[in-house]
């Protein structure tokens, strides 16, 4: 919605509009009426002075017209002309409508386009003149009314008026009512200004009392200057602003308090945290130790006694071969050549056991040559396509981080094959002495997965908890039909051992 | 209108009848007084009322052998009335009554030097020395009165010479001129004039003695009321009583009494201008009056 123009004005210019609107129209109003109504007034007392005028002059000159004794007046009617500015000119005419008398005035600037005319009626006044109409004469007072005579117009009086002297009089008498007017729009306008300032410097006040309030500063002085809606609202201010201090304080002792405790738990729990990982290195550990001891009993011990069965059973065949033919003796080779099919086939699972226990590759290659190896060993199994980068000297890793990074970009592996269908993976390591960081990042063009909405599996939580013992970070880079990335770095130094 | 005055003329008669079998036995004092008027109007009424009044207490006192001849006695009531009974073709005796003396003069040498010798009247205006006496007693002090008088105002100046200055004015001539003429005389006595006195110009009369500062005495209170000085006036009871009186003297001594001017009067003055003129109205001025001697009834 458009903003209207008056919404973005302060309360005082709002005030001082509202104050001065109904003044400044009533001042427009009474100065339009004045001047109208001083023009009416020129105009109506002009009509009707010009048509007293006319009148009077032509009550008094009746007997002039009849006597003829115009000299007379002309006197009156001149000085009346001259006395009169308002006057432009008179004349007296007779019943032809032929001039008789006219004077014109001396002082009068300007004419009206009309005159004010009125008969000089020759007046009947009724009384018995004794005439021999029929009626008595009676000579004492008579109750009869008088009848009607009609009066006979004997010339005519014209009075031509000049308004400009009036004018003058009422202009100036409209320019005192427009000082008046405007001295009362001005005292207007500083009632209506100490009005508005009445109410903006407690407001004002109160404004910046709550500024600072958002400022954060809640101890705000704000004295109660003035009653009404406006002093109620400078003690609410000042009331709130002596609450919110109190609930400030309350609430920093609270945090204060609560910041403690945290520190306390943190300090917990990061005590804890480093027992865990000290805990996870340690059981990866003893898990790998197991697993070695385990490794070499099955390759010593196992492995060993399938190897001497294997020689039993090609003992027993070649004795069988020896032994000539027979239906008994063709079916102990079979069993012989049986026996030693199935030791080398335990035998080779004893194998992928040790090798599964405990990859002696990684001691025999090292980091480096051990990751070869997997690769080669899932390349030639799987469709998916290997390729490996490295960098760095891998020779001085320590053994647990070794173990740890075989076991973790093992199990990244384990995952792209079963779970990414991917048609290319790259494994990168790279070993920073500058950084004093181990990067392992294994990538792939698999289907993979939404690291905010997939849960984790068993794989990922060992990846992660084999990372955290070691004090590294491991991330995850993937979306779906996009890939994944698998980004681990973990520090060459490890941390020390729980006692 | 004249069938209208004839059946007003008998309709008085008529009132008067049964005055006359006063004295049934003996012809020779018998007589009827005959009312005659000329129109119908309320005042004429009341006139012609009053008058009936005071002339039948007089119907049993004519005696002689000239009364028993000329048996009817006209009394006419304003001058139609008057120009009515002179151009009857009877001898009877004619009084009239409200009639100025300018109308009654008029109709008495337009008749018959017979009928002219039985007509007399009380003429309507007021006495000219009467006037005169009013004017002495307003202005206290010895004032120039000047008159205006017609064509047909001749026996008026006849009574004015030597106590008011006669302006004669002639047929066309102008009023105004006239009256600058008489500028120097303080007073104006008016007197019924038809060839002087106009409702068109009486109003410019009356301004311009007012503008020569001349009180103007008028002939009716009305003129009075319309802006002349002062006036004595008689009331219709004044001018019945008179002719009344003229009647009872003609019946008792057979003689016709000339005509004169009223005898009983009383006096109006207009304060206003009597203010304007500077004029200090006393009361004996204001109480000029004669009053007839009470009747009754």
């Amino acid at each position: 919605m458009k903003a209207r123009f008056w919404e973005s004005w302060s309360i005082g210019t709002r005030m001082i509009f509202i104050t001065m609107l109904p003044v400044v129209f009533l001042f427009s109003s009474f100065v339009w009426y004045s001047w109208y109504s001083h023009r009416a007034q020129v105009a109506e007392e002009l009509a009707e002075r010009g048509r007293i005028l006319a009148r009077a002059l032509a009550e008094t000159s009746e007997y002039n017209v009849i006597s003829g004794n115009l000299s007379d007046l002309r006197l009156t009617i001149n000085g009346l002309v001259q006395s009169d500015k308002s006057i432009y000119r008179i004349d007296v005419v007779d019943a032809a409508h032929k001039g008789a008398i006219s004077v014109s005035s001396q002082f009068a600037a300007d004419a009206e386009p009309h005159y004010y005319e009125a008969p000089i009626k020759k007046q009947v006044i009724w009384v018995n003149l004794f005439s021999d109409n029929g009626s008595p004469h009676v000579s004492g007072p008579s109750d009869a009314k008088p009848p009607t005579q009609p009066a006979e117009v004997v010339g005519w009086v014209r009075v031509t008026m000049s308004p400009s002297n009036m004018l003058d009089k009422q202009a100036r008498r409209f320019q005192v009512e427009l000082a008046m007017a405007a001295l009362a729009l001005a005292v207007s306008g500083a009632l209506a200004w100490f009005l508005a300032r009445s109410l903006t410097v407690p407001l004002r006040s109160s404004i910046g009392a709550l500024r600072q309030i958002r400022g954060g500063d809640y101890r705000v002085q704000l004295p109660v200057t003035t009653g009404g809606e406006i002093g109620e609202l400078q003690e609410s201010i000042g009331e709130m602003s002596l609450a919110l201090d109190q609930s400030k304080q309350h609430l920093e002792n609270k945090v204060a308090e609560r910041t403690r405790d945290l520190v306390e738990s943190r300090n917990e729990a990061l005590k804890a945290d480093a027992d865990k990982r000290k805990l996870i290195q340690k059981v990866n550990s003893i898990v790998e130790d197991e697993r070695r001891s385990i490794a070499i009993e099955i390759h010593d011990e196992l492995n060993a006694s399938l190897i001497a069965a294997r020689l039993e059973s090609q003992s027993i065949l070649q004795l069988a071969d020896k032994a000539g033919a027979g239906p008994a003796i063709e079916q102990i080779k079979h069993k012989s050549q049986a026996i030693t099919k199935l030791t080398l086939d335990l035998y080779a699972s004893g194998r992928r056991l040790v090798r599964r226990l405990r990859p002696e590759v990684l001691d025999m290659l090292g980091l480096h040559g051990a990751v070869e190896e997997m690769m080669r060993h899932y390349d030639s199994g799987s469709g998916c396509r290997f390729e490996f980068h490295s960098e760095g000297d891998f020779s001085q890793l320590e053994n647990e981080l070794a173990i740890s990074a075989y076991r973790i970009v093992q199990e990244a592996l384990s995952n792209v094959i079963k779970h990414a269908t991917a048609t290319r993976a790259q494994v990168s390591l790279v070993l920073s002495s500058a950084e004093n960081m181990l990067r392992i990042e294994v990538a792939d063009d698999g289907a993979g997965f939404d690291p905010g909405t997939a849960s984790a599996g068993i794989g990922i939580i060992g990846m992660r908890e084999r990372v955290y013992a070691l004090n590294g970070t491991i991330t995850f880079s993937s979306g779906p039909d996009s890939g994944t990335v698998v980004a681990i770095a973990l520090p060459l130094k490890a941390p020390t051992d729980v006692s | 209108v004249r069938a209208l005055r004839c059946i007003a003329a008998l309709g008085l008669a008529a009132l008067l009848a049964p005055a006359a079998p006063a004295a049934p036995a003996d012809p020779v004092r018998g007589f009827r007084f005959h009312i005659v008027t000329g129109d119908d109007s309320a005042q004429t009424r009341r006139i012609a009322e009053d008058l009936y009044k005071r002339l039948a207490p007089l119907s049993a006192m004519f005696r002689t052998e000239l009364a028993q001849r000329r048996r009817l006695v006209y009394i006419a009531i304003g001058p139609a009335a008057l120009r009515d009974v002179a151009h009857r073709s009877d001898d009877c005796v004619v009084i009239s009554a409200f009639t100025s003396s300018q109308v009654w003069h008029a109709v008495a040498a337009a008749a018959t030097p017979a009928r002219a010798a039985a007509m007399t009247a009380v003429y309507a205006e007021p006495a000219p020395a009467d006037q005169l006496r009013l004017v002495a007693l307003l202005y206290r002090r010895p004032v120039s009165v000047a008159a205006i008088l017609g064509a047909d105002g001749a026996h008026l100046k006849r009574v004015l010479r030597g106590s008011a200055q006669v302006e004669e004015m002639a047929p066309g001539d102008d009023i105004n001129r006239v009256l600058n003429r008489i500028a120097p005389n303080e007073v104006l006595l008016a007197m019924p004039d038809s060839g002087v006195y106009s409702a068109e110009n009486v109003r410019n009369i009356l301004l311009s003695t007012y503008r020569h500062k001349q009180g103007v005495i008028g002939f009716s209170a009305d003129m009075v009321k319309a802006g002349a000085l002062a006036t004595t006036y008689s009331d219709i009871e004044d001018i019945n009583a008179q002719v009344a009186e003229m009647a009872a003297a003609f019946v008792a001594s057979g003689e016709l009494a000339p005509p004169q001017f009223p005898r009983y009067f009383s006096t109006i003055v207009n304060e206003g201008v009597a203010r304007s003129l500077d004029i200090e109205v006393g009361a004996d001025a204001k109480k000029f009056a004669r009053r007839p001697p009470a009747t009754p009834r």
